[in-house]
């Protein structure tokens, strides 16, 4: 076990320098020179364009610059916004973090909340109306493209009905849609796969045994077919991760939500180099300890895997 | 099992003229195709959806054929109408018709879909092969790239390299490719771990086949149902996050008619023409489930070992 946790660990490492690499590439790759987009407008000298590139750093080989600018972020420095001038990255992404954290959190909860019990029920009642309604949702429910189901709700509820803000974050009015939006993927994704595991738990040996050492079928139900059917949507949910991030993005854009999707869009599309590198690299780094738990959390809960 | 039809003594007459492993061959490869058509149409929803999709296949390949109006033409004094009779489905803010555009943008999705799943599974294809069959250090280089590539938010990633390359209906095709292979690579990598433990590659290598011809005539063969079945289930994602790039302008760039592009403009206009938003939400949702049901009659019908 402890082995195995070392050898997690060690590769998360790996893939998180491969990332680092990747990501500073394709910054290097990208066309135009960001001291033109610092300077805008504005007339400067040969002399002045020297100055603010030696102060960047832009001056130096590629591998150099991306050892100062690993060493830093792994000090937590993550640099300085070239566009927004001067400030301070990390602050940018602190501010926003928050929002993102509470909008993410929030979406698991409410999709777990509503696909665990509703997959199992599905299974219990199999081939009943409740269980092909299900089925159907969570068919529609993966296809639904997010975005779209953003700007429908602000139709329906900000702008014809006004019960809710259309945009912007503060108080629980603002989470309400973003939430909703964010979660419905997961939701037929988790339900779906809580059915058909719950279905498969039910036709084991250990539930029989349950059953015929004369437990309530209550008990059978949360005590052996649930507890078991659980374990792979653990697992799932740890590696949805990535996916929330995505739909984090597209939903804190429709919405005009303050969080680290937003800041990551409006960088993009004002080529804000370090903000980007830095959001790229947190986002993945975020995926790899994620995922890296899910993995440790499955093998605590999942004895099997503790043996092997 | 059936016992196999080939052992069959009174059949050696007729194997006698023609070499019997050509018969062989050709037999139990119609056979297991028409039994796996067979499972195929007993999923009446998957089948709705293959005959839509042949539909709109049609239509992605002439499109000139369904537009009843030019989906370029303007009408200034028509800009954002509702329905009506010479354009079933309103007006766009330019005045042009909405059908014709959406089916114009069906071209467009199809193309990027369907150019992106062949680049993916050029390289998802190999790599996996390669990691599964040669192990060792093969297999760790392989493997933590692929790692390095399932850790980045798939949208995050598309979002940077559009960012970076400039956004254009080519971009987006390559971007998508290049991202998505990963998840190829990894199950047939697992897949081919243990068909290469299995007795017939072993008597393969036993009458001197090399590796090539091992790889191409008895591993590939028998990891082509879950490819095809991934390959199915995943084109319905990337019409998504075309889609999702074309929407945040990231993809596919006006004047170019797309289902995103079409979504953007609704979003920007939502309070003055909210119609413009509703259908091309439903064109996406409308194909993405088809290839998803698609993709589940094919897992039921080429995949056993998935079956819910």
């Amino acid at each position: 076990m402890f082995a195995y946790m070392v050898q997690r660990i060690a590769q998360g490492f790996v893939v998180l320098f491969l990332v680092t690499l990747l990501t500073f590439g394709i910054m290097q790759a990208a066309p135009g020179d960001p001291i033109d987009l610092m300077v805008g407008e504005a007339q400067i000298t040969q002399a002045e364009f020297d100055r603010i590139r030696e102060r960047w750093g832009f001056d130096r080989p590629w591998y150099e610059q991306y050892v100062t600018w690993l060493s830093n972020f792994v000090r937590g420095d993550l640099g300085r916004s070239v566009v927004r001038t001067g400030v301070p990255v990390h602050e940018m992404v602190l501010e926003a973090a928050w929002p993102t954290i509470q909008l993410n959190v929030l979406a698991m909860i409410l999709a777990t909340s509503i696909a665990i019990p509703a997959g199992v029920l599905a299974a219990v009642k199999r081939y009943s109306i409740f269980d092909s309604g299900t089925m159907i949702w969570a068919s529609a429910g993966v296809a639904l493209p997010n975005f779209w189901v953003g700007l429908m709700l602000i139709i329906l509820f900000a702008l014809t009905l006004g019960w809710l803000p259309s945009f912007g974050a503060g108080t629980w009015k603002h989470l309400v849609m973003p939430v909703a939006v964010l979660a419905i993927n997961e939701t037929a994704l988790l339900t779906r796969l809580m059915r058909g595991t719950t279905l498969e738990v039910m036709n084991q040996d250990f539930v029989t045994t349950a059953r015929s050492k004369g437990l309530r079928e209550n008990a059978v139900l949360i005590r052996h077919i649930i507890r078991n059917a659980m374990l792979p949507s653990v697992t799932v949910i740890g590696l949805r991760v990535a996916f929330l991030l995505s739909g984090t993005i597209v939903v804190e854009t429709i919405f005009g939500y303050p969080g680290i999707g937003q800041l990551f869009i409006t960088s993009v599309y004002r080529l804000d180099y370090q903000v980007i590198q830095a959001v790229v690299v947190l986002f993945t780094l975020f995926v790899v300890v994620a995922n890296i738990v899910t993995d440790m959390v499955y093998a605590i809960i999942d004895p099997r895997i503790r043996v092997q | 099992m059936d016992s196999n039809p080939n052992l069959d003594v009174s059949r050696e007459g007729a194997a006698a003229l023609i070499p019997k492993e050509l018969i062989a061959v050709e037999r139990k490869r119609r056979s297991e195709f028409s039994r796996s058509w067979k499972r195929f149409l007993r999923f009446k929803p998957g089948v709705v959806a293959l005959i839509f999709l042949a539909f709109m296949s049609i239509v992605a390949i002439v499109p000139m054929a369904f537009e009843p109006q030019s989906f370029t033409a303007t009408n200034p004094s028509m800009r954002g109408e509702g329905p009506s009779a010479q354009h079933l489905l309103g007006q766009d803010q330019l005045g042009r018709d909405i059908l014709s555009r959406l089916i114009r943008g069906t071209r467009y999705a199809f193309i990027v879909a369907f150019a992106a799943t062949a680049i993916s599974l050029a390289i998802g294809v190999p790599v996996g092969a390669a990691a599964g069959y040669f192990g060792g250090w093969v297999d760790t280089i392989l493997s933590r790239i692929v790692d390095t590539l399932m850790a980045f938010p798939t949208l995050v990633l598309l979002i940077t390299l559009a960012a970076v390359l400039g956004p254009s209906i080519q971009t987006t095709v390559v971007v998508i490719g290049a991202t998505v292979w990963s998840t190829y690579a990894r199950v047939v990598r697992a897949d081919v771990l243990s068909i290469r433990e299995r007795d017939f590659v072993m008597a393969a290598r036993a009458i001197g086949a090399n590796d090539r011809r091992i790889i191409s005539r008895h591993v590939l063969p028998n990891v082509l149902g879950p490819v095809i079945v991934i390959a199915s289930l995943s084109v319905g994602g990337i019409i998504i996050l075309e889609a999702a790039l074309s929407f945040l302008g990231l993809g596919i760039t006006p004047p170019t008619p797309s289902w995103g592009g079409m979504l953007s403009d609704g979003r920007s206009l939502m309070r003055v023409y909210p119609h413009l938003a509703i259908v091309p939400g439903v064109a996406i949702f409308i194909t993405v489930l088809a290839f998803n049901l698609v993709g589940d009659g094919l897992r039921d019908a080429l995949d056993p070992r998935q079956r819910e």
